[in-house]
């Protein structure tokens, strides 16, 4: 796997615009599970070791919702959901009816997380394929509720099984109580993004 | 859940990949969820020193890139270094897991190896190897794990979501 992929000025705008537009698309799809308006956050692309990108969007013991899954096709990559306790819960509720009864989430509020999941990430790649002619397919999503770290971890070591470096795409959701309820990553192999970059006339 | 313990000094946080050690009796040493990921501790009581690794894969290769924490092989050995550094007697040394659990189920399509038993697999291989004994360990599972060590006790707790802190 080439982990000496640089990238220049150029080619982060235009991985940072499909952020933009992929997040733009999954904000769109929450805000109407929602029935309220969700807003995104600018975009931030960065390159660095798996292992340091739970420290870097400060996953630590804090207790969220993370759906985490896999893109096939191709473009192959990983992509995860993470949302704060608080935020799982209120999108939990509107989809299914709360308010809840105490501590922890039901079967069926965890399969309304992963239908969160589903849609999310599906409008996500729907984008990015859209732009790119890429066919991408997500994988059913892998849901828990934990402590981040341990969820970001486990995440990241499957990322880490095939690649040193990665690139992360991330994009913040929220609404005005409450601006960064939601953290989306988007983390391509160094193929598939040599594969997003060659479609976008920005390859080597 | 990272509340400081009364009367002593948050130490370091040891990330993913990284390691830590001290031998300032009053520090605590903490790894804050460990999912897959599994925290190794290693004590010398009687030195008051220890140390904490953050192992996140089994395996090292000739190829791999990342700190030596990052690999059970290799993060064995590097822990042990820095706490021999700080003054501890190798024949005293006893060593402490936690984490090595399965987050995510199975059939998520994501390609999900089993790597927290994996994890937990390798760091007992490399504490044999490097014989220190495992005085104990509490792993496996489908939740995530904050432990803390103290450094003067060498006492080490592991908290669960919603749990107190238990004694391993």
């Amino acid at each position: 796997m080439s982990t000496d992929l640089q990238l220049g000025p150029e080619q982060m705008d235009a991985l940072r615009e499909i952020g933009n537009i992929g997040a733009g698309n999954a904000a769109t799809s929450l805000s109407q599970m929602m029935g309220s308006p969700v807003q995104m956050g600018i975009p931030t692309v960065k390159f660095l070791p798996v292992e340091d990108i739970a420290a870097e969007i400060g996953a630590g013991d804090e207790v969220v919702a993370a759906m985490f899954l896999g893109v096939e096709g191709d473009a192959p990559g990983h992509m995860l959901f993470v949302m704060s306790e608080q935020a799982a819960r209120s999108v939990v509720d509107t989809l299914v009816g709360g308010p809840a009864h105490g501590d922890g989430f039901t079967e069926m509020e965890m399969s309304a997380l992963q239908e969160v999941g589903n849609i999310m990430t599906g409008s996500y790649l729907g984008a990015l394929a859209q732009i790119t002619g890429l066919r991408l397919e997500p994988t059913p999503p892998a849901v828990g509720v934990d402590l981040a770290g341990a969820l970001l971890g486990a995440a990241l070591a499957q990322v880490a099984m095939v690649s040193d470096v990665a690139l992360m795409l991330e994009s913040t959701f929220g609404d005005d109580d409450t601006p960064s309820a939601g953290d989306f990553l988007y983390v391509p192999t160094s193929e598939a993004l040599a594969t997003v970059l060659d479609r976008l006339g920005l390859g080597e | 859940m990272s509340t400081a313990i009364a009367g002593l000094t948050a130490g370091p946080t040891v990330g993913i990949g990284q390691i830590a050690a001290s031998d300032h009796r009053d520090v605590v040493i903490s790894a804050l969820g460990l999912g897959s990921c599994i925290g190794v501790v290693l004590v010398d009581p009687r030195a008051h020193i220890a140390g904490m690794a953050h192992v996140m894969l089994p395996q090292s290769a000739p190829t791999s890139k990342g700190p030596p924490g990052k690999f059970a092989d290799t993060a064995i050995p590097a822990l042990l270094e820095d706490v021999l550094a700080l003054g501890a007697d190798r024949a005293r040394l006893v060593a402490t897991m936690a984490g090595g659990a399965q987050m995510f189920g199975a059939g998520s399509g994501a390609g999900l190896f089993n790597i927290g038993g994996r994890n937990d697999e390798s760091v007992r291989a490399a504490l044999a190897d490097a014989r220190i004994r495992l005085r104990a360990h509490d792993v496996g599972g489908s939740f995530g794990r904050t432990m803390q060590v103290v450094v003067g006790t060498g006492t080490v707790t592991v908290r669960v979501v919603g749990g107190e802190a238990v004694e391993l």
